[in-house]
């Protein structure tokens, strides 16, 4: 697979995340104040420079190929019976979004995977923008997807 | 497991530690606070980087401690079985001979079969024995809550808290020697030892006042162990109680009692070694019968450093230099500090030198002394004193080495070992 180039949005990459659930629509709670919520944490998730622009250095909303490959200091606590010693909030929830393989991809237009360069098995990667973008347009990228992810704790 | 376990890796401990914090907050109810948060984000770090083998064990330690943190989810507790009792044995024995990680599978796998006080208490002797006291503390706490009764929960508790958070060990301890009828005699023994070891602390007020509290303490415990009380209390635990009643005294400066008290340990076990050598190094200079208890500490192969230090001066001022060079050999094999390992190297200088040994060998032993203890004096001076004797071609230069009186040696004896007897 080419690593350099997008994929085709058609089949965006399934990813996972562990989110804040909001209870009046099982969606992810949108937000750039913590670990938890759909957004990223300016100067922590994602680079910013001195224009407020977002910086094209690998950073961005992490996530992972699936939600057992998470710190279990963050999978809710009531998925124990899975994974033992899971930590997390039981006001989380497991997310996930897309449906293909965990490769470097478009998941929106203006968003892409970026798989973590690590050996196989990648557990890790970062939704970034496709471009230069004002930080602000980069959240509202990612809070446009709150209605694509859905609570997926098989 | 083939490596020492668990792990004494910085991002171990890390881990192990924003776990405890985080299944302290989980019991407050406090899992979703802004605090939980920042835990779990400085934890990412610290996990990222661990390998396969101390993942699992995180993450292990924090199932393990939601029988502490969470709700009381413990099974009926099933009838103990032959087969679950040579389990637990087992769990016992791989924690002894440091196969942490095994104790601590065999227990999960038999917990059905263990009371939860009893559950928690293994898990904690096994933390505390893998040198992780903080989080044993968490686990012994929890089971001498469960059962207040038994009085050994509640002394390892001590013992794991003493470790890992002296303050507030000093301060249960205070506790319980406050009202020492309130405990078993092994809580108090243990709460005195964690007080005496604190003694020498600045922030201790009175301490006068306190070591003579903590003699009551300790005499009463005493004295209800010799009426049999507390029978579930391990042998150590009475002569370690007298150990300290005479160490109390001797920092009080009452010597007739805290010899009188090391005496009635050692009828009770005449072969305690921290006993002889308290008593021998108490009344070293003073009584002829302290040789012996030292020489009786020897022979039952004493891990102290004290009694092969005390023999090797003896047999120094005695003329004795094999058996001098001897007890210097076999005290510099032992733990001890590096003052009381600079005498030994001293001496043994002086021992090889009178002995007859190449110079470059005795040289050796004096330079060795001095850099163990840059304020050893003596042997700096006594090292200058051989350099002059060998320039004269002396074939017995030696005899005018500077000695220290047995009353010195036995003040430094008195000050150094007070606390690494008390261990």
């Amino acid at each position: 697979m080419d690593n350099s180039t997008p994929r085709d949005p058609v089949t965006p990459p399934k990813v996972y995340r562990i989110m804040k659930r909001d209870t009046s629509d099982n969606l992810p709670v949108v937000g750039s104040g913590s670990s938890s919520e759909l957004g990223a944490r300016p100067h922590v998730d994602i680079a910013i420079d001195a224009g407020g622009n977002v910086v094209l250095d690998g950073t961005g909303m992490s996530v992972a190929p699936n939600w057992r490959m998470i710190h279990f200091t963050r999978i809710p606590k009531r998925l124990r019976h899975i994974v033992p010693g899971a930590l997390g909030s039981d006001k989380h929830a497991c997310f996930s979004m897309g449906a293909g393989p965990f490769e470097r991809g478009l998941v929106t237009v203006n968003l892409e995977l970026l798989p973590d360069e690590t050996p196989p098995p990648v557990n890790h990667g970062v939704i970034a923008p496709v471009g230069v973008v004002p930080l602000e347009q980069y959240q509202s990228d990612l809070a446009g997807t709150r209605a694509l992810w859905k609570v997926d704790e098989a | 497991m083939a490596s020492r376990e668990p792990t004494n890796s910085p991002a171990f401990r890390l881990v192990v530690k924003g776990l405890l914090q985080l299944h302290e907050l989980s019991r407050q109810g406090q899992d979703d606070s802004a605090e939980a948060e920042a835990v779990r984000d400085a934890l990412d770090g610290p996990l990222s980087i661990l390998n396969d083998t101390d993942k699992e064990r995180a993450q292990w330690l924090s199932e393990d401690l939601y029988s502490v943190s969470g709700p009381d989810e413990s099974a009926t507790l099933q009838p103990m079985t032959a087969e679950a009792q040579l389990a637990l044995t087992e769990a016992v024995e791989a924690r002894e001979s440091g196969e942490f990680d095994r104790a601590l599978k065999l227990i999960r796998r038999w917990e059905s079969y263990i009371s939860p006080a009893l559950l928690s208490y293994l898990r904690g002797t096994v933390w505390l024995d893998a040198g992780y006291p903080e989080v044993a503390a968490v686990f012994l706490k929890h089971a001498s809550e469960l059962d207040a009764s038994n009085g050994n929960y509640r002394a390892t508790y001590l013992t794991a808290l003493d470790q890992s958070d002296p303050k507030s060990a000093l301060e249960d301890a205070q506790k319980v020697i406050n009202r020492p009828q309130d405990w078993a005699p092994a809580v108090v023994v243990r709460a005195a030892d964690v007080a005496v070891g604190q003694l020498q602390d600045a922030s201790v007020i009175e301490p006068v006042a306190f070591g003579r509290q903590i003699t009551l303490a300790l005499e009463d415990a005493v004295s209800r162990m010799d009426q049999g009380g507390d029978p579930a209390a391990p042998i150590s635990t009475y002569g370690h109680g007298v150990l300290l009643l005479g160490m109390c005294y001797e920092r009080l400066g009452d010597v007739n009692a805290a010899a009188n008290w090391f005496t009635r340990g050692l009828q009770h076990n005449p072969d305690n070694d921290r006993l002889l050598a308290a008593r021998g190094i108490l009344l070293y200079g003073k009584e002829p019968g302290a040789i012996a208890d030292l020489k009786r500490a020897v022979s039952v192969e004493s891990n102290l450093i004290w009694p092969y230090l005390f023999l090797a001066h003896h047999f120094l001022s005695m003329r004795d230099f094999e058996r001098a060079r001897v007890m210097c050999e076999m005290g510099l094999h032992r733990e001890g500090s590096a003052s009381a390992k600079s005498l030994l190297e001293e001496w043994r200088a002086i021992a090889q030198a009178e002995l007859g040994f190449p110079p470059n060998t005795v040289r050796a032993a004096f330079e060795s002394a001095v850099r163990l203890d840059s304020s050893n004096d003596l042997a700096r001076r006594n090292a200058k004193i051989f350099e002059q004797a060998l320039a004269k071609h002396d074939p017995r230069p030696i005899s005018n080495w500077e000695q220290r009186s047995e009353a010195t040696v036995r003040q430094l004896g008195l000050v150094e070992r007070r606390y690494s007897l008390g261990a």
